[in-house]
């Protein structure tokens, strides 16, 4: 067993932390694309969450497995569209910062 | 446990051996980057910096964007890469559930190609 | 004794590398560079996952995080920005409320978590090894994933339209 000596804690705390710093991204950034980067990080200590719990504390079911597989999978259609939505704000007003983008129509 | 000894376990991965791969790896490479940091006679003068030794030097900047049509191509392939992830665990099992397996994976193929018949009825596919 | 050791030191480097890696994505002035500072936190996110036994997610972690999400931000950069920008420091006043919100959160969250008591079920593991995730993806009954493994075709036939509706539009 390769996790044996790690407490859940540890697991935890590290996915907290990631979390919180894809928050300050979110909060901070200016550039639309460093914030789908912050989305990112939010999305990936979900994910360890849920496979930390999973492994600890069912480890007899796959549920935890089977929804970060899913949030990947979603996650890998999400940035697909971020980045289209993205190239397309570029054609429009030249730039990707969100505050020059404040208009729906011009 | 010395070394020896823990070639003997056949333990692939355990996490000593994961250590041991990065102290090996960190060493490896620094090292040779240090060699020949320390070793290799340094000199510079202002041709060295020229992209050519001969010919004319270069114009603007080596940055140019690139055309958004090339974007597709990589969209198609990232989701082509999520179809191989949830199609590999298919075929592990196919032999084993048979018909139904079958049937579950070609409803899953279906929607795509409808995907890609649409990209390639709209000449998305064309290489211009 | 010492493979708990080994587990931990381990374990510290790549949670080290997760948190150090992802404050300089959120903090790093050049936008490539934290698109590879990026690439590194889900490296190591991938490291974690190993270490929990879960092979096959720590692959598709590294074929599609690593593999497809960041080549495409990567490639967005590539269109949208230029290699010299390096963006404004950020206002003090956005800083702070920045700071504000993951420290109270950070706090909040740590404080909850360590102070609860986890109690795992009483199961016995199961092995995670292809078989059983193929069975139970494809499984229609109780425990069986096989909905979400047709939606999400759907879901994928949605980003080829969009991608293709935007990129074929000729006006640039």
């Amino acid at each position: 067993m390769l996790f044996t000596g790690i407490p859940l804690e540890f697991f935890l705390v590290t996915s907290t932390l990631m979390f919180f710093i894809g928050i300050y991204g979110f909060i901070t950034r200016e550039n639309i694309i460093t914030i789908l980067m912050s989305i990112e990080l939010i999305l990936n200590s979900v994910n360890i969450n849920f496979l930390a719990f999973n492994r600890y504390l069912y480890p007899g079911q796959l549920e935890g497995h089977f929804f970060s597989l899913f949030v990947i999978a979603v996650a890998a259609a999400e940035a697909a569209v971020a980045i289209a939505i993205i190239i397309n704000i570029y054609r429009r007003f030249k730039s990707i910062e969100v505050d020059n983008v404040d208009e729906m129509k011009n | 446990m010395n070394f020896a000894q823990f070639l003997k376990t056949d333990k692939l991965m355990s996490a000593d051996s994961l250590i041991l791969f990065f102290i090996v790896a960190t060493v490896l490479v620094g090292g040779a980057i240090l060699f020949s940091t320390f070793m290799a006679p340094t000199s510079s003068n202002p041709a060295k910096f020229e992209p050519y030794e001969c010919g004319i030097p270069t114009k603007g900047t080596t940055w140019l964007q690139f055309n958004v049509g090339y974007y597709l191509f990589a969209i198609l392939f990232l989701v082509f890469d999520v179809e191989t992830v949830f199609v590999f665990p298919w075929a592990v099992v196919m032999k084993e559930l048979g018909m139904v397996a079958f049937v579950e994976i070609v409803i899953f193929f279906f929607v795509l190609v409808l995907g890609l018949a649409y990209a390639w009825k709209k000449k998305a596919l064309v290489w211009e | 004794m010492e493979a708990i050791l080994g587990n931990q030191v381990m374990f510290i480097l790549f949670s080290a590398m997760i948190v150090m890696f992802s404050i300089l994505t959120v903090t790093s002035r050049r936008i490539l560079r934290a698109a590879t500072f990026l690439l590194f936190v889900l490296l190591s996110t991938a490291g974690l996952y190993f270490m929990l036994n879960y092979q096959f997610l720590a692959a598709v972690q590294i074929t599609l995080y690593a593999g497809g999400i960041v080549v495409l931000i990567i490639f967005s950069i590539l269109l949208t920005s230029h290699i010299d920008h390096k963006f404004d420091r950020v206002p003090a006043q956005k800083l702070i409320m920045g700071v504000i919100a993951a420290g109270s959160g950070i706090a909040l969250s740590l404080t909850t978590l360590l102070t609860y008591n986890f109690v795992p079920a009483n199961q016995e593991p199961i092995s995670v090894d292809m078989n059983t995730i193929g069975k139970s993806l494809l499984n229609y009954g109780d425990h069986g994933f096989v909905l979400p493994f047709e939606v999400i075709s759907v879901l994928l036939l949605a980003a080829i339209v969009a991608a293709v509706v935007i990129a074929k539009r000729k006006k640039i």
